[in-house]
């Protein structure tokens, strides 16, 4: 069953790389019907994705989120997840351009990582909190890759529109709804982080890096927020604060492979 | 020309105002929010001073002495501004303070508007607002009376979950519908949440205690101290691993002891703390023991018989040498005991030796120095020591914080005002049927609140009007303006 992960990992890489190739052909000649297929093929590879990950949780007993590669592998996840839910409510395809290479990169990362399925060290044996609080932390990165997507989108047209992206306030409302729905899941990982730091380690917050990030995140996040309402901070302000936000969660993402700290679980 | 009593004069409700005015605003908000992240991020990725090093000043110097390698220069200017201590110097508590008390008075300023809009809703806006507004649209079904159309609108209204309030009038029908009218309440839990949580916080700091370092040696007890009068026996760790070498299982058996009555008894893992009356015991750390002898030679009496847990290093003898102590005489004098090093060949200390240094408390100056070999004691100035044998010891992490569901509490109202006012977004729809409206019988207007997007709902409500008034009347004439027409936008 191990294995049926891993050929599910192929065959979703494979997918959703074919759905980003057949998006970039859509923007191109511009047809429906291509968008149509980069949808499905898309569909598919998210379908995948899921059972890749699914079968990894059976053989293991446990969420698959434990070590460096699951992180990728649940975070390319998290970003097709969002994607989709983002393309139904809007039906911009041309953000699929920009959105799903993130995801492609992701699992080309975790093909280069090793994957073999362990079992948990005692810090990590609280299988619930595991699941919980790894699952809603790459939904909420998810939403947060779809912003970033739409906001180089924006910038790209900050001086003259580009005839095949969307127009600039409708991407606004795009970055805007996927920080609404990332948001508390993001605030919502940093309480069930410190929930299990105050169950295994005694304080519910210790200033360790990843934690620090977590955070710094979130307070980027809370600010694009609030600048909605600000004059002079909508528009290209909260478009650079969208790409702040992003590199501060890659930054939260990937920190703890070179600042160690109590999170280092890479599994190298 | 200036006239000098406009001047406007600096009087004490001025400034007040002004400072009110200063912190109710959201720009400073964010601004705050920018430096606090900017901060974070160097205490992220500058190496911050570890709790016991902060302990006094002259550890803490010592320490920063200690990275001048590593800064060069810089290490006078990163410590004067505080950056190897960012989470708790002086400029950092006080921009999280300036954050708290900015919330605050957000909060206050903004909630009697709010919950006027809540318990008094404009039922009746003017004709403007129905011309002019983000979300708008006009409908014409001719063969519809003023209290058909409005019958219509509410019925479609209420099929979307609309709480609806009718007023009727000789010319005109004003309908109000509302949605989640209380969830905008969302916002000021959230944000009370996050002030009581800091206060939590500090409470928790202030009234609890925490103990990250209680080293117990199998078999021995340790007293918590900090007040309570909790003793802890350790009546064994187990380390178990994976074949692969990788930890699996750490546990201690563990016995607490309440004014030197058994009380609870529990096998704790890193997963599965103790607790007894608001005081947890962590599974944190593990490490080797000796168990050491000390006797009285001319007394012929037992002066100390226990486990030293070695789960200290000291630069003076030797980074890689773990050590412990113990004291004598009621702390009068002090052992150091240091064992052979770990992960590296020690040519001075080996497996089954271990080297003593006995001094006076507080005084290194005058010192003696033995090596001991196991079971072979030895005598030094009328006391007779020996290292009897080796063991584990459990390290645990002793905490206890009153404050701790206060807290749970606060996070619980952060979590769950944010997914309500964001969620469950407030919805607000008038219609007014009036014969004084230009070419219609019916104009449709909407509002929400910015953090929502209420273009797709809105358009498809006004569909499914549309498709009501048409069913309703005989020839329906109806013209959909769309919620972007205007050039006017609601910002």
């Amino acid at each position: 069953m191990a294995k049926m992960s891993l050929y599910f990992f192929s065959a979703a890489f494979i997918s959703l790389g074919a759905g980003t190739l057949l998006y970039f052909w859509y923007i191109l000649r511009r047809r429906g019907r291509i968008g149509k297929y980069a949808t499905l093929v898309n569909w598919l590879g998210a379908t995948l994705l899921t059972l890749s990950l699914l079968f990894r949780a059976i053989v293991a007993g446990r969420g698959p989120f434990s070590n460096q590669y699951e992180f990728s592998l649940a975070f390319a996840w998290g970003i097709v997840l969002a994607y989709i839910y983002m393309e139904r409510s809007f039906k911009f395809r041309s953000l699929g351009v920009f959105v799903l290479p993130l995801a492609l990169a992701l699992m080309g990362y975790a093909s280069t990582i090793p994957s073999n399925i362990e079992p948990l060290v005692p810090a990590l044996q609280n299988n619930l909190l595991l699941t919980l609080h790894v699952a809603v932390a790459v939904v909420a990165y998810g939403t947060f890759a779809v912003a970033f997507g739409a906001a180089v989108m924006y910038l790209f047209q900050r001086q003259d529109s580009v005839s095949w992206m969307p127009p600039k306030d409708a991407l606004e409302e795009v970055s805007y709804r996927a920080v609404v729905i990332g948001f508390p899941m993001l605030v919502l990982v940093l309480v069930l982080g410190a929930l299990w730091a105050h169950t295994a380690w005694g304080r519910y917050w210790g200033w360790d890096p990843k934690e620090t990030a977590t955070l710094i995140t979130a307070l980027l996040y809370a600010g694009y927020l609030h600048a909605h309402n600000l004059r002079g901070w909508r528009g290209t302000r909260s478009a650079l604060l969208l790409l702040l936000g992003f590199a501060a969660t890659a930054f939260t993402f990937l920190g703890n492979l070179f600042l160690g700290g109590l999170h280092s679980y890479s599994g190298f | 020309m200036t006239d000098r009593s406009m001047a406007p004069t600096l009087t004490l409700a001025n400034l007040g105002q002004r400072l009110w005015r200063f912190l109710c605003s959201v720009r400073l908000a964010l601004v705050l929010i920018l430096l606090i992240s900017a901060a974070s991020l160097a205490g992220a990725l500058i190496v911050q001073a570890p709790g016991e090093v902060l302990s006094s000043p002259l550890s803490y110097d010592r320490w920063v002495e200690g990275l001048r390698p590593r800064f060069g220069a810089f290490t006078g200017l990163l410590d004067f501004l505080g950056l190897f201590r960012v989470f708790g110097v002086w400029w950092f508590n006080a921009l999280v303070s300036l954050l708290v008390l900015n919330l605050a008075v957000c909060t206050i300023n903004r909630f009697p508007a709010v919950w006027r809009t809540a318990r008094h809703p404009a039922v009746k806006p003017g004709q403007g607002f129905f011309e002019r507004g983000r979300y708008r649209a006009w409908f014409t079904s001719s063969g519809l009376s003023q209290q058909e159309a409005s019958d219509v609108a509410v019925k479609t209204l209420r099929r979307q979950h609309y709480q609806v309030t009718i007023g009727s009038e000789p010319d005109s029908t004003h309908i109000y519908a509302e949605r989640n009218r209380y969830t905008r309440f969302g916002t000021f839990l959230t944000h009370g949440g996050i002030i009581l949580a800091i206060a939590a916080a500090i409470w928790g700091n202030l009234t609890g205690f925490s103990e990250n370092a209680l080293a117990i040696p199998d078999g021995s007890v340790r007293e918590v101290g900090h007040g309570t009068e909790l003793s802890v026996l350790n009546e064994g760790f187990t380390e178990e691993d994976y074949p692969d070498g990788r930890p699996k299982d750490f546990r201690s058996d563990l016995v607490i002891y309440e004014k030197g009555i058994e009380v609870k008894r529990q096998t704790i893992r890193v997963n599965q703390p103790l607790e007894y009356k608001g005081v947890r015991f962590h599974q944190a750390f593990f490490g080797n023991a000796v168990v050491m002898r000390v006797r009285d030679i001319a007394n012929d009496r037992l002066l100390f018989e226990d486990g030293v847990a070695l789960a200290y290093r000291n630069k003076t003898y030797g980074e890689a040498r773990p050590m412990g102590f113990f004291t004598l005489f009621d702390g009068r004098l002090t052992v150091d005991v240091v064992s052979t090093a770990q992960d590296a060949a020690d040519s001075f200390i080996r497996p089954g030796e271990v080297v003593i240094v006995v001094y006076r408390s507080g005084d290194s100056a005058l010192w003696v120095s033995e090596k001991l070999v196991q079971r072979e004691p030895l005598e030094i100035a009328g006391l007779e020591f020996t290292f009897l044998r080796e063991k584990q010891f459990t390290g645990l992490s002793v905490v206890k914080n009153p404050g701790i569901k206060l807290f749970w509490l606060a996070t619980a109202f952060i979590v769950l005002g944010m997914c309500t006012v964001l969620y469950f977004p407030h919805r607000r729809v008038w219609a007014l049927c009036a014969r004084s409206i230009p070419e219609s019988t019916l104009a449709l207007a909407g509002a929400a609140p910015s953090l929502s997007r209420f273009d797709g709902e809105f358009q498809r409500l006004a569909s499914a009007l549309e498709q009501d008034l048409s069913r309703a009347g005989s020839s329906p004439n109806s013209g959909l303006s769309s919620p972007h027409d205007g050039k006017e936008r609601r910002r």
